[in-house]
């Protein structure tokens, strides 16, 4: 009646896929837009600089629970067309958007911290040898940033991780979904199961950034 | 919906066997002389045709023998001990309105036709839906409640039939009723069906514009949409599944219209409808 084991099993895995591909994507546009968020909340320009803090901080001061329901449902409730794609593929795209301004937020606190670390005499330096700002940002600052942020970095990649089961609340069925799915039929071991493809993944992701920042630690500042 | 009332039938007859002998030894007891006046009613029937109406025997004895079984929000036991629930009230007002006692017995569901002909009881008082069946070999009243599953969509969409939302994004809550019509259902079933963890969120997502339609049940529907909530561009457009509850008493017995004027009274006086809003339900037109 409850289906094997076998069949949970794979039904679990494939909807871990998802919460993987939220992950992935997430990562690869809000790791970008966040350094671009970061320079916003550093411009020099006053008007720029006040416009991307008060976003970051309603961001990053409401839950992202309500940020996903927002983005997918908000257009509609306020009379405009859904501009989601139909069906499932649309939840899923809207999770990704939610995800990455959510994450952009976080990621450029971190940008933030670390180039604001690099002592300014290296920018000094640089001017002084004549280099362009941008020169001396990927030339100098960079590399040292990525070091320096690699640890908290790692911090919120990991907790990127678990917060894809938000995804759900606009019926992505993700991992934790699918394990309702039997719980709410009284089969209670998928949903403490799901527990084990959080712990591997994370687990391969914390042995990742341990390789990383030891390939990184030669780089002394 | 027989599925669930058996399993509550069982549920309830489990447990009466287990917190006391007492009410097993009635069962008994009234399956015994149920048995035994079988025969004889119908003997009775034959030879008196129509010597006195069943309302007069009924009144004569000064009460109607209910049979029910416990079936939330119908008949049922609260929290506090109280035998209530939608049946048990109305019963009891109808009953005040013939003149006579209410007079409660759980029942066996799948004999309670049995039953009925054996005059161990009066009548079947809960929850039962009307079929055709039912009303060819019963004298049944008029329907008092009705259920559905209903199909919610924005007001100026088109819609002819369940055929139109092939393709289409159906929302519906995990588990309910309203999943079950969509997953049996020729042409729900081939609609992308999102799945919600309550029915209001269906709801929100026909009004986001997020699903095309939400399938769910008829109360919460009529509680929920239209003139006055924040719904008020949402409309019911279909009922699927729908079902009407009615009381039947023994074939021929002309206590159901007498029941049906007693419903009548009830409705005009707003008691049926403050009954209804007060265990959730949905009367029939």
């Amino acid at each position: 009646m409850m289906g094997d084991a076998v069949v949970i099993w794979g039904r679990l895995t494939e909807a871990f896929w998802l919460n993987f591909q939220l992950f992935a994507l997430t990562l690869v546009f809000a790791l970008p837009l966040g350094l671009v968020v970061a320079f916003g909340s550093m411009s020099r320009f006053a008007p720029l600089r006040g416009a991307v803090k008060t976003f970051v901080w309603v961001i990053r001061g409401t839950p992202l629970m309500l940020q996903v329901i927002v983005i997918f449902m908000g257009p509609g409730l306020l009379g405009f067309t859904n501009p989601w794609p139909s069906g499932s593929s649309g939840r899923l795209v809207a999770a990704v958007v939610a995800f990455v301004i959510n994450y952009a937020c976080y990621f450029s606190e971190i940008y933030r911290g670390g180039i604001e670390a690099v002592p300014k005499g290296q920018t000094e330096a640089g001017q002084v040898l004549g280099m362009t700002r941008t020169q001396i940002f990927f030339k100098v600052t960079l590399l040292q940033v990525i070091k320096r942020i690699i640890p908290p970095m790692g911090n919120e990649i990991i907790t990127l991780v678990k917060d894809t089961s938000l995804a759900n609340v606009i019926s992505n069925k993700e991992i934790i979904m699918m394990a309702k799915e039997y719980s709410a039929k009284g089969l209670i071991w998928p949903l403490f199961s799901t527990a084990i493809f959080f712990l591997v993944f994370v687990g391969a992701l914390t042995i990742l950034f341990g390789w990383l920042e030891k390939r990184l630690d030669y780089f002394r500042c | 919906m027989k599925k669930y009332l058996s399993a509550l039938l069982a549920l309830g007859m489990a447990l009466s066997v287990c917190a006391c002998g007492a009410p097993a030894s009635d069962t008994a007891d009234n399956a015994a002389s149920g048995t035994d006046s079988a025969s004889t009613a119908e003997a009775a029937d034959t030879a008196s045709a129509d010597a006195d109406s069943d309302l007069a025997y009924i009144q004569g004895k000064g009460k109607m023998t209910i049979g029910y079984t416990v079936y939330e929000p119908m008949n049922y036991t609260d929290e506090n001990g109280t035998f209530t629930g939608f049946d048990t009230e109305l019963a009891t007002a109808v009953c005040e309105k013939l003149g006579v006692e209410p007079d409660f017995v759980e029942i066996n569901w799948d004999t309670k036709f049995v039953e009925l002909e054996a005059k161990s009881i009066d009548c079947v008082w809960n929850g039962m839906t009307l079929t055709d069946d039912v009303q060819a070999n019963q004298a049944c009243t008029q329907p008092y409640v009705k259920n559905a599953q209903v199909v919610v969509m924005k007001k100026d969409n088109a819609y002819t039939s369940t055929a139109d939302l092939v393709g289409k994004t159906v929302a519906v809550e995990a588990g309910s009723a309203g999943q079950t019509t969509v997953e049996e259902d020729e042409n729900l079933m081939q609609a992308d069906v999102i799945t919600k963890t309550v029915q209001t969120d269906c709801l929100m997502e026909v009004e986001a514009g997020t699903a095309d339609a939400a399938v769910l049940d008829l109360t919460l529907a009529s509680a929920m949409i239209g003139e006055g909530t924040d719904y008020a561009d949402l409309e019911m457009k279909d009922e699927l599944n729908v079902e009407e509850y009615g009381v039947a008493f023994r074939k021929g017995s002309d206590a159901a219209a007498a029941v049906d004027t007693a419903f009548d009274e009830l409705k005009a006086d707003g008691t049926m409808q403050t009954l209804a809003d007060k265990y959730g339900l949905t009367l029939a037109e």
